[in-house]
Parts: structure tokens; sequence; C-alpha cells
């Protein structure tokens, strides 16, 4: 399966923040989005996500048999940065009401996937207004588990997690990462490093994959930052 | 105090005022055309903003001194039976103005203790010295009230008889005794730790206390002769003296920096997130409490949607039932009035008269129209910014639940229930009108009497429709909590202007229960027929 990005715009007022951003993502692996602050990565998100439209471009996937589709719906889940979970339910009930909702054919019961994140059964019995930051993006996450949707969005996930936690979510995207197109955005270098697969990084509007093969070598670091600065540099020489 | 702090301040303050009214005018359709978020960069164009924006701040200055004494005397003197243009009235006028100006004003209002965007900007933000701040402020302030306030006193003065000089003088006592009030709440913060002014009794009681002062004297023509003593100039001199020393005072206070601590905080700032707060308030009355959240009823029984708006219903109960016993309560108390007029009025031997009157109950068809929309429409409204606030605002972010099935099963679901409820509210009312008219022996005709039963019930469903299918067409609410859909509020208005319109129709009962029947189903059908068309499309979190 993979998800192909063609020439996608989009801007806001005067500003252009995606500039014809064109890519293919591939199922099985973990991407990382990197950009420098304001750089677009959320737009992106949202335009894939059907938050809002884009101005012009294509999104599309492409199935195993190689059938191309326009993406409903459900079929990308997107984490957003600040995790928003119904707060009037419990967990257990958020759980219970969700596999009904998408047919959850596991045999797991509410508690069972609850466990599966690392939330025990009396945080599953709370209402989910007094859940921590970490717990609600362990909601977030659970969702993708027992809907899987062939897309996933994560903007910048790992962020709000102590160092335990963001252990656990690290694994557990790694599990799931063979069944699903996992995209996440983030300007922390290091994490893209540690989990992702391949790197692309959006810049001046438009996405481009970087050179896999330096992804773990020391002089990665350099490497992007020349990346992202070189247009600068030639700007400032132009000024 | 240095020069520069007064164009350094000043400069800061027209950027802010400069860069606001620009983001204004961005807002603005057609003029977004024009005023583009590019003008911040530019710096001609702001400086000339600022200019404009400065020229209008001494306009409004002005106008507003104009605008506050005309109230405060003409308005009075105009109501007296007092000549207006006479030394009295000056008499009058300088007694209302010391109550109002020279101790209300100075000592509700200090700038010293005030807490500004500039100030918060300044000291907090910037880490500009705050007694440089504190004392150009105070000088500045009271330098452009004197400048505000002397023309119109002297012209007043001038006008009335009194002299010119004398208004003058007053100017120059209200300056001085401003810096006097500045000197004696920071001396007060220093002393005793206090700050009363940011207390709202003090304000209320202060505020109360002048008001009488000033104006209980006019109407007993016992207003003592201030002026005389007051615009004394040896009294003025000593004033201005005294203002001078408290200056002095003023610009050696060690405390500014604390004090600037303790009063200056983000959310005491007048107009900061101003649209944020207005916007959280509006949903104040659907927010969830603890004592909502019981988790001990039993829904298993129930699965998928169901479960989900059982849950929802039941934990929002009170914000459902709070109006719904209200109404109730209106309804019961009307109903209790009513029968109790009955038994008088049959008492007094008037049963026959009470039962003609009630053989026309159904010509009350019409009222009913308005009174059950703002009855429904207060339940109808609530529940929907509850929906919202506790429900769709986090599950919109999901795309499972944005998909057009699951919107219109909640759609659906959630109609019966608002139907329910308001179907319970018009038998209420249904109930109220049978008691009545049985115990006061109308004989309105069977079938109509049925038809305006039968009405009353269909408007439940009829304002049901109407409130959760606009939600549902144009969910006007965003992110922010804002309501941003202008077509939302036009025709919720045009609803109301409707529903006012049917209670002063003048038809026969059958011919206008049937035209009440002949919309709640075309209305009906229209919007379910818009929602599912609609909904899918427009069910969105803006």
């Amino acid at each position: 399966m993979q998800l192909i990005l063609d020439q996608i715009t989009k801007s806001f007022g005067t500003k252009e923040v995606l500039k014809g951003a064109s890519f293919t993502f591939k199922q099985g692996k973990i991407y990382g989005l990197l950009g420098r602050n304001g750089s677009g990565k959320t737009t992106l998100f949202n335009c894939l996500a059907s938050e809002f439209p884009a101005d012009s471009g294509t999104v599309s996937l492409v199935d195993e048999y190689g059938q191309t589709s326009t993406p409903k719906q459900g079929d990308i889940g997107y984490v957003l940065s600040t995790p928003v979970v119904p707060e009037f339910l419990t967990g257990v009930e958020f759980v219970k009401f969700f596999q009904e909702i998408t047919g959850d054919q596991s045999g797991r019961t509410p508690d069972q996937w609850l466990e599966l994140v690392g939330l025990d059964p009396d945080d599953g019995r709370r209402l989910m207004r007094g859940y921590s930051h970490g717990m609600k993006h362990k909601i977030q996450m659970l969702c993708f588990l027992i809907g899987k949707p062939p897309v996933i969005l994560l903007d910048e996930p790992l962020t709000s997690f102590d160092v335990v936690a963001a252990l656990e979510m690290k694994n557990l995207l790694r599990e799931m990462k063979e069944d699903h197109i996992i995209l996440f955005s983030t300007h922390i270098l290091q994490l893209a490093q540690d989990l992702c697969d391949e790197i692309v990084l959006l810049h001046q509007g438009e996405l481009e994959g970087v050179d896999n093969a330096k992804i773990h070598t020391p002089e990665f670091e350099s490497y992007i930052v020349d990346l992202l600065t070189q247009d600068e540099g030639e700007e400032e020489v132009e000024a | 105090m240095k020069v520069n702090n007064i164009f350094l301040l000043y400069r800061i303050r027209s950027a802010m005022a400069g860069n606001q009214l620009i983001y204004w005018l961005t807002r603005i359709k057609l003029l977004n055309q024009v005023f583009t978020d590019k003008l911040y960069a530019v710096e001609d164009g702001k400086l000339a903003l600022s200019m404009m924006v400065s020229i209008y701040r001494v306009v409004r200055a002005l106008l507003g001194k104009a605008f506050y004494l005309a109230l405060t005397w003409l308005v009075p003197l105009a109501m007296s039976d007092m000549k207006i243009l006479s030394p009295d009235s000056f008499v009058t006028s300088v007694w209302i103005f010391f109550w109002l100006s020279f101790v209300a004003g100075t000592m509700i209002q200090p700038v010293s203790m005030e807490a500004s965007q500039l100030k918060y900007t300044c000291v907090r933000q910037m880490g500009m010295d705050a007694t440089q701040y504190q004392e150009t402020e105070i000088l500045t302030n009271h330098l452009a009230a004197f400048a505000g306030f002397t023309p119109f006193l002297m012209v007043w003065g001038g006008v009335t008889g009194a002299g010119v000089f004398r208004g003058l003088l007053l100017s120059l006592a209200l300056a001085a005794v401003r810096v006097m009030a500045e000197w004696f709440h920071l001396w007060l913060y220093a002393k005793f730790h206090l700050l009363p002014s940011s207390k709202a009794i003090y304000i209320v009681g202060v505020v109360v206390f002048c008001m009488a002062a000033a104006y209980i004297p006019m109407p007993f023509g016992l207003v003592p002769n201030l002026a005389q003593y007051l615009l004394y100039p040896a009294t003025v001199t000593l004033l201005v003296a005294l203002g001078c020393m408290c200056a002095r005072y003023i610009s050696r206070y060690p405390h500014h920096y604390q004090l600037v601590l303790d009063t200056c905080q983000r959310d005491k700032i007048p107009g900061a997130d101003a649209k944020k707060k207005a916007n959280s308030a509006q949903f104040e009355q659907v927010k969830l409490r603890d004592s909502d959240l019981d988790t001990k009823a039993d829904f298993s029984r129930l699965h998928g949607w169901k479960y989900l708006q059982a849950i929802f219903f039941r934990r929002h109960r009170r914000m459902l039932l709070k109006p719904f016993f209200v109404v109730l309560a209106i309804l019961g108390g009307v109903t209790v009035l009513g029968c109790g007029g009955i038994f008088w009025f049959m008492a007094q031997g008037e049963g026959a008269e009470l039962a003609e009157v009630f053989s026309y109950v159904t010509k009350a068809l019409p009222i009913c129209v308005f009174l059950l929309y703002l009855m429904d429409n207060t339940v109808g409204e609530r529940i929907c910014k509850a929906m919202f606030y506790n429900c769709d605002l986090a599950l919109l972010r999901y795309g499972w639940y944005r998909e057009r099935d699951a919107i219109l099963k909640n759609f659906f679901l959630r109609w019966r229930m608002l139907c329910g409820v308001n179907l319970l509210l018009s038998g209420a009312a249904c109930a109220m009108f049978i008691l009545l008219t049985l115990l006061a022996g109308g004989r309105p005709p069977m079938g109509e009497f049925i038809l305006f039963l039968l009405a009353l019930l269909s408007l439940g469903v009829f304002f049901a429709t109407h409130s959760l299918a606009m939600y549902y067409i144009f969910q006007p609410y965003t992110s922010d909590l804002d309501t941003k859909n202008p077509m939302f509020k036009f025709l919720n208005i045009a609803m109301y202007a409707v529903c006012w319109a049917a209670s002063q129709v003048k038809s026969t009962p059958t011919w206008f229960a049937l035209l009440v029947f002949g919309m709640t189903v075309v209305y009906s059908v229209v919007m379910l027929i818009l929602v599912l068309r609609r909904a899918p499309k427009t069910f969105r979190v803006k």
C-alpha cells in the first residue's frame, strides 16, 4: 500500500505554506516529517486528514493490487499534538464504544486493550476528564490499534511523554508499522533518527526525501541543518 | 524622569495600537483585500497608522471629557429648575465635580495601580525600569487629563459667569489632587500592603457614596458653595504644592516593581484575551461538574451510538433538566394561579362569564407559538452547546466521527431525545389548558380544541428540529469557542421574528392550528432533508 501526495498547495491569506508538496509513502515504514517551526507540517497533516481542504493537488491510496482510490474519512487516523478525547466518558466506556462502532473482531475486552497501551483497569474506570496528556495520547493510539486505519498521522506525538511512556509509545509504533503507513512530524532530530525508517523534509513548502544512508551517521545533524538553511544563505547573498 | 521614556512609551503604545488596528482591518471582508498582513512590515504605513491612532486617541479623550461633563452636569442641571448658565449652576457643577472627579475618580482609578497591556509589555516582558515607567505614566496620564479638562472647564467658567480663571483653577486643583491620590494609594500599599482599588466592594461603595453626596443635596437646594473655598488661589496653590511633593515621593518610591508584579497580572488586564474570555463564558453554563459525572449508571445493555448518546444525556441531565424544571415550575405556577382565579371568579358568581371566556381558549394558540419558542429554544440552544463543548469538539477530530453514517445516526438519536424533552414541555402546557378549561367549565368546540392541543405538541417537534438541524447544518462554533456563522445568527433572529409575528396573527383558531401543523411538517421535512444533504459536509470544527 502507498500514499501518494501530488502537488499539494495551501495558502493562508498571502502566505503560501505548501507550494506543491509531492511524495510517495509506503506501508511498513515509519516516516519522520522534519521541518523548521512554521514550515507547514501541521498544515500538511490537516490537509491529509481533511481538517481543511488543500487549495490544489491530489492525495491517493494505492492498495496491494495497484488499485488507486481517494482516501475516505476512516482511512487516515490523525493524532493531534494536543490530544482530544470526549471527557464525559471513562476510558473503558470509550474503548467499548469504539470497538462496537468499528466492529472490532479481536476478541479483546476494553480492559485488555487498555492494558496493551499501559493503562491499568482503575484508570480505565475514571473519567477521561482527569487523564494526563500522555494518557489521552495513549487512548488516541488505541483507536488506531482497534480501528486499523491504513494511514496514521502523528503531529509531534512524543514531546509530551515522560521517558518511560515515550519508550512504550515508540515500541508500540514499531509494532504497528507493518500494517500501516505511519508519518510523524517532529522538529526533534534525535527522535526522528531513533524511530524512523525514512526522513522527509518539509522545507520551503515542498517535500524532499533525504539520503537514508546518513540517518544513523554522526554528521546527519549538520547534513539536515545544511539542507534546511541552504536557501537562507542564498537569499542573504542575493539580498 | 527622562523625556526619552515619554517618547519610548508613546512609540510602544502607538505600535501596539497600530498593530491592533491592522489586525481588525485585515479581518473585515472587502477591506482585507487592501489591508493585508503585509502591512505589519511596512514601517511608513505603520507610522501613518500610528499617527492616525494618536489623533483618534486625542479626539476620543476630548470627546470623552465633554461627554462626561455633559452627562454629569448638564443633564442634572437641565432636569432641575435652575438656570443652566448662571453662577449658581457653576457652584452646583463644582460640587458634583468634586465628588465624582476629585473623590470617586481619584480613589477608584489610580494609574499606579491599574493593570494595562502597555504596563505588562513594558515592565514585565521588556524589562523596563518599573519606577521610570510608573512615574512617566502617572505624569503623562494626569497631564493629558489636565489638558483635556482645562478648555471645557474654562469655557464653563466663562459662560456661567464664574470666570475663565476659576475654570482653570478647578482644573489645576483636580490635577494636583489626582497626584496626591496616587501618593495615597502608593503609601497604603507600602505601609499596609493594601490595594483597595482592586476590590469590587470598595469601588461600588465609593461610587455609591460619591453619587449620593454629589446629587442628593441638589433637589433640596442644599448644595454647599464649595467653589468659594476650593477655587481660592491660595487653596489651589497649596494643593499644587502638595501635588508636587507627592510627585517627588512617587519618583523616589522604592516599591514600584513589586507593585507592578502584584497588580499587573495577565488575567487582570482588561481586554487581554477578552474574546477568548467572552467565548468561554458563553459555554460556562454547559461545563460539566464533578457531580454530573457519576459512573455508576449501567449502560451495558446499550451498544454503539445509542450507548454514546445515552451516556451523554445521562451526564448532561442537569443542563437538560434545569431549564426543563424551570419551565415546568412556571407552567405549574400559572396553573395554580389560574385555578385560584377560577375559584375566586366562581365564588363571585361570575362562573358563566368565565366559562364563556374559556370557550375561546383556542384563540391563545398564536401567543403560545411565541411562548413555546422561548421555552423550547432555551432548552435546545443549551443542549446543542453542551453537545459541541463536551462531545463534538473532541470527537469531530476523529475521521470516523465525521463519516456520513456516524453524523446522521447521531443526529437522529439526538433529535429523538430533544423531541421527547420538547414534547414533555408541550404536554405540560396541554395539561394546563385542559385542566383550566375543565375547571372553568369552558366548552370550546371539541374538534377545534383537539387541533389546538395537537398544534401545541407539534410545536415541540418543530422547535426541536429547528435547534438541532441549525446546529448540524451550520455548526457555528469554532475550536476557540467563537460563534462564527453569520447565517446561523441571522436565521435564529429570523425565527424569533417569525414567532413574534405569529403571536400577533388574528385568525380563526382552526385555520391557525392547521397552519401550525402544515408549517411543522413542511419545515421539519425540509430541515431533515437539508441535514441529510448538508450535515456530512458542514458538521465540522472550524
